[in-house]
């Protein structure tokens, strides 16, 4: 199975999803996308910016603190929330530069998206 | 045979007050709430700001009721970013407020009646506005942006009022453990928790923002207007980034409380 074919099963999986990505932090390059008519590169350029910053965010904060945080999913994750539209970034690890992001119109719980992009990041990793 | 319509046939009394020193009342001492729903208040924003936004944001036909206090009720009929008739409910009863046939003129008397009667009300509540029919009998409208220009806003900054609340930066800096709010020229830290709690965040942001987050424009990961973007930040602690039209608020929020917050902020979700 292609990445496009993950993209494009996890984008048809999910209601009213506007992109399903799979993009590079260091490079700030989505490599791979599935989305709706309308989106523009601009603006898939703009999420692999705001991936890249808010994992920074974690990376940062993780690295301040003296206890050893283990490699938890939870800090290979973020969301932004708005009154109409979730947007999600997951990575596979710290380490990770690979992530894959999520964008839905409707507003959705992020939770159930974080599992379903968890999931999606997992099969493509296999097939790289 | 219709019945006599009961109409105001000239401006409002204005008192001895001139439009600019009501419009300085409004923006400092009106509290606004917006919706009932919203128990905070907001002492910052102007209430007519958001009615222009309210104005600027209505394509198809709806009635807007904004409550002033307890005793008093304006009716907006909105339509295609126009205000198009206004009406005065008290316990006089429902009065149209009447406006000559020239837009500017008629702006200068909607936008006065309303600011008097904002300015004489300790509450202004604005409710979710109505679906109206087209058909409905209208004055001469006028538009957002005759309204703004009149009202001395920026329609387009009213634009991004409602999503860009204050409101809910100060909601957010209630329940956090430690926040750093960027503005243009400033920045200002904050705490409900710990100094442990502030100290991280002050290098999180000193890390990420350079020194700079002396100023709002070097914050790297700007959400739209309308979004909270939350990145875990250490065990069941979340960092909360929102921001306002001129505000950029950092905050470290305990997980738990994230969900409760971001349900109130976006209780349409």
């Amino acid at each position: 199975m292609a990445i496009k074919d993950i993209l494009d099963a996890t984008s048809n999986a999910i209601s009213n999803c506007e992109v399903a990505a799979f993009g590079d932090t260091d490079t700030r390059l989505m490599l791979r996308a599935c989305h709706q008519n309308h989106i523009r590169r601009e603006h898939l350029d703009a999420l692999c910016d705001q991936a890249a910053h808010c994992f920074n965010f974690i990376d940062t904060a993780l690295s301040l603190q003296s206890e050893a945080i283990e490699n938890d999913a939870d800090f290979n994750e973020a969301t932004c929330v708005s009154a109409d539209k979730t947007t999600i970034f997951v990575r596979t690890d710290f380490t990770s530069p690979d992530f894959l992001c999520l964008v839905c119109t409707n507003p959705q719980e992020p939770d159930a998206l974080l599992k379903t992009a968890h999931d999606a990041l997992q099969k493509i990793n296999a097939v790289q | 045979m219709m019945g006599p319509k009961p109409v105001r046939a000239t401006a409002p009394a204005m008192g001895s007050q001139s439009f600019g020193q009501l419009l300085h009342r409004l923006t400092t001492q009106v509290e606004t709430t917006y919706g009932a729903e919203v128990a905070a208040n907001d002492k910052d924003k102007s209430a007519l700001q958001h009615l222009i936004s309210e104005i600027s944001e209505t394509v198809l036909p709806r009635l807007l009721t904004i409550e002033c206090g307890p005793l008093t009720r304006l009716l907006l009929h909105v339509s295609n970013r126009r205000l198009l008739s206004l009406y005065v409910v008290s316990q006089n009863g429902k009065t149209a407020v009447d406006v000559p046939n020239d837009p500017d003129e008629a702006a200068q008397i909607y936008m006065s009646t309303i600011s008097e009667i904002f300015a004489s009300s300790e509450t202004v509540v604005f409710q979710k506005p109505e679906r109206m029919a087209h058909n409905a009998d209208f004055s001469t409208s006028c538009s957002v942006e005759l309204l703004s220009m009149i009202a001395g806003i920026d329609s387009t900054q009213a634009q991004n009022a409602n999503n860009s609340t204050p409101n809910n930066l100060a909601l957010i800096k209630s329940e956090a453990l430690a926040w750093l709010q960027i503005g243009p020229n400033l920045q200002e830290l904050g705490q409900n928790g710990y100094d442990e709690d502030q100290n991280l965040l002050r290098q999180i942001a000193t890390r990420c923002i350079g020194d700079a987050g002396k100023s709002s424009k070097h914050l790297k990961v700007r959400p739209s207007r309308e979004e909270c973007v939350l990145v875990p930040v250490r065990n069941g602690i979340v960092l909360v980034i929102a921001e306002s039209t001129e505000q950029r608020l950092l905050a470290l929020v305990e997980q738990t409380k994230s969900q409760k917050l971001l349900k109130q902020i976006f209780p349409n979700r």
